[in-house]
């Protein structure tokens, strides 16, 4: 998880991207996966560290613009000896301690069921994250927007957030 | 004569299985709290009418400034079968709209209705997106 946020705060640290704004979809078949990002995405394979110490292999899916970054994390737990509850506990409790969660509702995407959190942070950002566990993977959406202004972006973010699909699932 | 009945009643809800599981939603809208409907004023940014939902992208003034909102509407063939198109809104529009709002607060929130400038009022849909 601190690698992830770290990864976070490298994207946040980047130059934004120029050029106007335009949501586009992209399929990812690979990870199983779709979501839409207001600008064009890297893709980069690396680590996911829990909580709890266990390292999975995992693609972490990234664009920023403006003041605000989207992410989609996808961690393989395949070859891990994890329990469902014990991944997406500990990957809510990371995101519960970066600060106030706002709301944490039962979503449905398709036919998989995950959570919805939203999460004022500390450092006065602003925080979409949906936490999904599908076929041993865990998905990760984070959108975060960062001072100043961030109601500005929280729009974007309710759209990056509710983007996310899971197709033939 | 009972078993025709029951291969009826069979075949019955077989068909009403299909027909229903492509109505249902790609989400479960969760996020927004379908008890309250707020409105906002403001003009037309961008309508991107997409599937699985489409969205309704709008630049509005409040409180902490111009902000613009993202409302997610149905797809665009639920849409299309209520007469809109891509162009129904354009960039520049002056619309009222009524939607749920997204329980974080964000300025997001899922489509109820609009009130055009002639005074044409258009719904999504009824239920589900």
């Amino acid at each position: 998880m601190r690698r992830l946020l770290a990864a976070c705060t490298i994207l946040l640290a980047a130059p934004t991207l120029a050029g106007a704004q335009t949501w586009t979809e992209y399929r990812y078949p690979e990870s199983k996966f779709v979501v839409q990002f207001p600008a064009e995405p890297t893709v980069v394979n690396g680590d996911y560290k829990t909580t709890v110490g266990q390292i999975a292999p995992a693609t972490l899916y990234s664009a920023a613009l403006d003041n605000i970054s989207y992410t989609v994390t996808v961690a393989d737990f395949s070859k891990i000896d994890l329990a469902e509850e014990a991944v997406v506990g500990a990957t809510i409790k990371a995101l519960s301690a970066t600060g106030d969660v706002t709301v944490d509702v039962t979503e449905r995407i398709n036919r998989q069921y995950g959570h919805e959190l939203g999460i004022n942070g500390k450092d006065g950002s602003r925080t979409a994250a949906s936490v999904f566990y599908v076929d041993r993977k865990l998905y990760l959406l984070i959108g975060k927007a960062v001072p100043p202004n961030v109601m500005a972006g929280s729009g974007k973010l309710s759209r990056f957030q509710q983007s996310l699909q899971f197709p033939d699932r | 004569m009972r078993h025709a009945m029951g291969w009826l009643g069979l075949s019955f809800a077989a068909c009403a299985l299909s027909a229903a599981a492509p109505a249902m939603a790609h989400h479960s809208f969760a996020m927004f709290d379908r008890n309250r409907t707020e409105t906002l004023t403001g003009t037309v940014k961008a309508f991107d009418m997409i599937n699985p939902h489409s969205w309704l992208q709008i630049l509005a003034v409040d409180r902490s400034g111009m902000n613009e909102w993202s409302l997610e509407l149905g797809g665009s063939g639920q849409l299309a079968q209520r007469g809109w198109t891509s162009s129904t809104f354009k960039p520049g529009d002056k619309i009222t709209v009524y939607f749920h709002p997204s329980r974080d607060g964000s300025n997001g929130g899922q489509f109820v209705s609009v009130s055009q400038l002639n005074g044409q009022i258009l719904e999504s849909r009824g239920r589900g997106g």
